[in-house]
């Protein structure tokens, strides 16, 4: 098959028999605005043409097309430990239609997840990926930042290996706060089983035993291991919820290298007025309320899994602004 | 062949720029399907509105399930 995905894009990564297989649809200029990929690729469905007439390509086709057009390499990841801030740090930078900004894709994760023994094929085949979802679609385009799955922090060697120059931040928050908000609704990385080896040396059966906040510790725990393994990498910057959203417009955009100008901030900053991830909401401080409502098994299994990780990242972050 | 021949009018449509340029700009449904009907008969197909109905609902169910 020799055809232009020229303004198509990979939409799912998925086994089919031996290898990987790659479900495409036209995207046009339509950019990537919505809180999470699945939502944006659901928006570009509407179109009945991109519904219809979908392709269905070998993986192989990924790497022949990423070198086909004219592509922005990535500018920035966001790596971070869930109900942290992350969605309103990616939504505010996708405020601007200079930023192609990509959440939580499910094609990544499939690679990661599907081709996990030999780094070299894990390496080629992100970068393909990544090549082609950065495609440069809209004539404003200019930087590209990819947030990626809270549990992809387990993958931060991975992806360092394939991006060895791109600055990325890690944003973490309180631990009681996240298992509050997880309790409340759980993410699906938080139910036993849905995600492999999520915790480290724990297999399934031992984690169908566990509570489901001390799951949910023991796995925010993992996320900040990972974070702590790689937090003195040149290209690593820790940023506490607690410093948003003006960290979003000062201190990220300075460790991304980006500079814009007063238009582009006001635009930025009027998305930090509103949900992230319901932006017909406003924005509603929630710290104290999630404190509040903590249990004590909630309160217990952060004081047990993550806090003493959670002052690690502080006392590393302090450390480095001074 | 499924959905009376659309399969392989699909193949042709992804290989064809002007014929895609033809689809991609038809937001109304209807109009979309019957858009496609012309060009397939155009091409020799002779699949039907509720043949490419089919095809959309089976490409709606792989995205939902996939």
């Amino acid at each position: 098959m020799n055809k232009s995905i020229r303004n198509w894009i990979p939409i799912r990564v998925y086994p089919n028999g031996s290898g990987l297989a790659v479900d495409w649809c036209y995207a046009g200029e339509t950019r990537f605005t919505q809180p999470f990929f699945r939502d944006s690729v659901q928006q570009i469905l509407r179109s009945p043409f991109s519904l219809l007439f979908r392709r269905q390509t070998s993986i192989e086709v990924l790497h022949e097309s990423a070198s086909e057009n004219e592509t922005i390499p990535p500018t920035g990841f966001i790596f971070h430990m869930s109900r942290c801030g992350s969605t309103l740090v990616s939504q505010m930078l996708a405020a601007l239609p200079s930023n192609i900004v990509i959440s939580e894709a499910p094609p990544i994760d499939s690679v990661l997840k599907h081709v996990a023994g030999d780094l070299s094929v894990t390496t080629s085949l992100l970068r393909s990926l990544v090549n082609v979802l950065g495609q440069k679609r809209g004539k404003d385009e200019e930087r590209f930042f990819i947030k990626f799955d809270s549990w992809n922090t387990l993958d931060l060697e991975r992806i360092q290996t394939a991006f060895p120059d791109v600055p990325w931040i890690f944003l973490y928050r309180e631990p009681i706060e996240v298992i509050v908000s997880q309790m409340q609704k759980r993410g699906s990385q938080m139910i036993q089983g849905s995600v492999e080896r999520i915790i480290p040396g724990v297999h399934l059966q031992e984690a169908l035993t566990m509570s489901a906040e001390e799951y949910c510790a023991r796995t925010l725990a993992s996320f900040c291991e990972s974070a702590l393994e790689h937090a003195n990498d040149v290209n690593a910057m820790l940023v506490n919820y607690n410093e948003l959203p003006e960290a979003a417009l000062t201190s990220v955009l300075g460790h991304f290298r980006v500079s814009l100008d007063e238009d582009e901030l006001r635009r930025m900053r009027t998305v930090a007025q509103f949900n992230a991830k319901t932006p017909q909401l406003v924005f509603e401080p929630d710290s104290e309320s999630k404190q509040a409502s903590a249990t004590d098994a909630a309160r217990d299994a952060a004081a047990r899994w993550v806090d003493p990780l959670y002052e690690k990242l502080e006392s590393m972050r302090l450390e480095r602004k001074k | 062949m499924p959905y009376n021949g659309f399969e392989e009018f699909r193949e042709i449509v992804l290989d064809d720029e002007s014929l895609q340029k033809q689809l991609r700009d038809l937001m109304d449904m209807d109009e979309f399907i019957t858009r496609v009907v012309e060009l397939g008969r155009s091409h020799g197909f002779s699949f039907t509105a509720y043949d490419v109905g089919d095809a959309v609902r089976a490409s709606q169910r792989s995205w939902v399930e996939g």
